[in-house]
């Protein structure tokens, strides 16, 4: 049978899908709009219940809305309700409805009008605007526009241990840092007037305790007279930035420490080597070679990445920096042992004075001379470890004048005063009958000194 | 260089306490060129509060911030309570002192000798 739609309805020619159905829900009218739109015949409709056509839990929202409509005195109304269509094969049509009830003389319910608009496009473009909402790191959130939270988003949850219903209204500072609230009201406050929201806040972590740094953001919605009707916001994780904002602050004011007190300690080396030198040339000589020896230990340090440095390393580099290393005047033997950054200076600085004076007066000044240095690390009676460093000349014939305070005056106040004080060592330097010799005593582990 | 400077701290007994031997050195003898008797140099609280609580004279002292990984406070301390007027030296910046001491001088390293002369001749005249 071909049923054929009648024409002569007055809004067959409406281009909206529309339906009129009897009292009781059935089916009397239907537009070609209507059909194609659920991919149906007029046959398979005509007379038929409209909810017959709805998934279950459309229809029983339908037969809900009948019920209310009928029992509503005058004609009624009723728009937009969202409902599902069963099509083809196990298809879901989303629509949203809206109906219009006509009553007779007596007041029944005479029929029921009503219009179908496809809403699949639109439930979709939903669908994925709150999957992008459920899947953002960011937690959001929602307010009305005098500040109290009307949304949440399930990362808020997450992190928080906050329910949506318990984070409503002012409920969401319950999780804030009881330290940051009054700042965030103070936010709040100047943001009614602003229309705009930007703070940084701790919010309770529920899995460990901990209260996590986030930048809270909003942006205030409008309506036509300019009056804030709503917030959106966000806010964002922000505690490793801070921790390195944190970390960066320390290591920028130690480098600037340790820049002016490196310029300091320059300052008090020209100082003292201006006071024992007799010319300038002396002056320029003996100053630009304590800076380079202080230029390394510099340089050292910048290719190490803890600060600590090896010891055999920082002879080494002393040594092979006036003299051949392939010589074999030289013995160096010792163990593995870490020195601190601050004490490195002291100690390159002493080993400087003792190279420079056996260049020029001892060991390394001739072809016979020999140099052993060695240090081992003792462990004295009351646990206290102490590297026992010596530096011993051989083969030299020691010149007269050799005690001069003019040849070994500097170099005698780093080994006798400078390191005993900077480093808590002692210091033994004595003239031997073929060449200098030197014992040093430091306690470890080196206090890594923050020379201030 | 201070040679040539008036001996603004001529007879003065100054503490100095700095835990870097070469600086402490040098410090202690522009001292000296200005004048003073310098009392130390100390390179912890320990040996400072030796020297302030060994019936030394004291009518100024230099204190640098950080001495290895202790503070120098205990010593501003005991100056202040005694009346001894002093300047901080440090290579960190002044947020480094607590707000306590917010009133006294600072002199950022390396060490301007006059700069730290005319805070100690002013602080020594009030």
């Amino acid at each position: 049978m071909h049923v054929r739609l009648n024409a002569a309805w007055p809004f067959h020619h409406l281009p909206v899908p529309v339906f009129q159905t009897d009292g009781n829900g059935r089916i009397e009218h239907v537009n070609r709009h209507w059909l194609r739109l659920l991919g149906k015949d007029a046959d398979e409709v005509l007379g038929r219940p409209l909810s017959s056509f709805m998934t279950a839990a459309a229809a029983r929202r339908h037969e809900l809305v009948l019920h209310e409509l009928v029992l509503r005195d005058t004609c009624g109304e009723l728009c937009g309700i969202d409902s599902e269509f069963a099509i083809g094969d196990g298809g879901i049509l989303s629509v949203s409805l809206s109906y219009s009830v006509e009553r007779d003389e007596t007041g029944a319910v005479a029929r029921i009008l009503g219009t179908v608009i496809d809403q699949t496009n639109r439930r979709a473009e939903a669908q994925r605007l709150k999957t992008i909402v459920d899947s953002v790191p960011q937690l959001m959130w929602r307010a009305t526009g005098d500040g109290n939270c009307t949304w949440t988003n399930p990362q808020w949850f997450e992190l928080t241990g906050q329910r949506l219903e318990a984070s409503l209204g002012q409920g969401w500072m319950n999780v804030v840092n009881p330290d940051d609230r009054p700042n965030g009201e103070r936010h709040w406050r100047t943001a009614l007037r602003d229309g705009v929201i930007d703070f940084e806040s701790r919010l309770h972590r529920q899995a460990d305790g901990a209260y996590i740094w986030h930048r809270v953001r909003g942006t205030a919605l409008r309506n036509a007279d300019g009056q804030i009707v709503e917030w959106i916001g966000t806010a964002v994780d922000i505690h490793e930035f801070k921790d390195m904002q944190q970390l960066q602050n320390v290591l920028l004011g130690e480098l600037q420490h340790r820049t002016r007190n490196l310029l300091a300690v320059v300052q008090a080396i020209s100082g003292k080597t201006l006071r024992r030198s007799a010319t300038l040339q002396e002056f320029a000589t003996k100053f630009d070679s304590r800076l380079s020896a202080l230029s390394r230990i510099q340089g050292l340090l910048a290719r190490t990445n803890n600060d600590t440095l090896d010891l055999k390393q920082l002879v080494e580099l002393e040594l092979d920096s006036h003299i051949d290393p392939n010589r074999g005047k030289v013995e160096i033997t010792g163990p593995a042992v870490g020195i601190g950054a601050a004490s490195g200076r002291t100690l390159i600085l002493a080993l400087h004075e003792l190279t420079t004076n056996a260049i020029k007066h001892g060991a390394l000044g001739r072809p016979e001379g020999r140099l052993a240095i060695g240090w081992n690390v003792v462990t004295d009676q009351g646990g206290a470890r102490q590297l026992s460093f010596e530096w011993r000349e051989s083969g030299v014939a020691m010149p007269p004048d050799a005690t001069d305070d003019t040849c070994f005056g500097f170099g005698r106040e780093i080994l006798e005063q400078t390191l005993p004080y900077d480093l808590n060592g002692s210091t033994q330097f004595q003239f031997g009958a073929d060449g200098v010799c030197c014992n040093i005593q430091i306690p470890l582990p080196f206090v890594e000194a923050q020379h201030g | 260089m201070v040679d040539g400077n008036p001996k603004t701290l001529e007879s003065r007994r100054i503490l100095v306490v700095e835990d870097d031997h070469t600086i402490a050195t040098n410090l202690a003898y522009s001292l000296q060129k200005l004048g003073a008797t310098v009392v130390g140099p100390a390179n912890s609280v320990a040996s400072a509060m030796l020297l302030i609580n060994g019936g030394e004279t004291l009518d100024a002292a230099v204190l640098d911030v950080h001495l290895g990984s202790e503070k120098v406070f205990p010593v501003a301390e005991a100056l202040l309570t005694r009346g001894i007027p002093f300047v901080f030296t440090t290579g960190y910046s002044a947020s480094s002192i607590p707000t306590a001491f917010a009133d006294q001088d600072l002199c950022e390293k390396p060490i301007d000798t006059r700069a730290l002369s005319r805070m100690l001749s002013a602080r020594l005249a009030n």
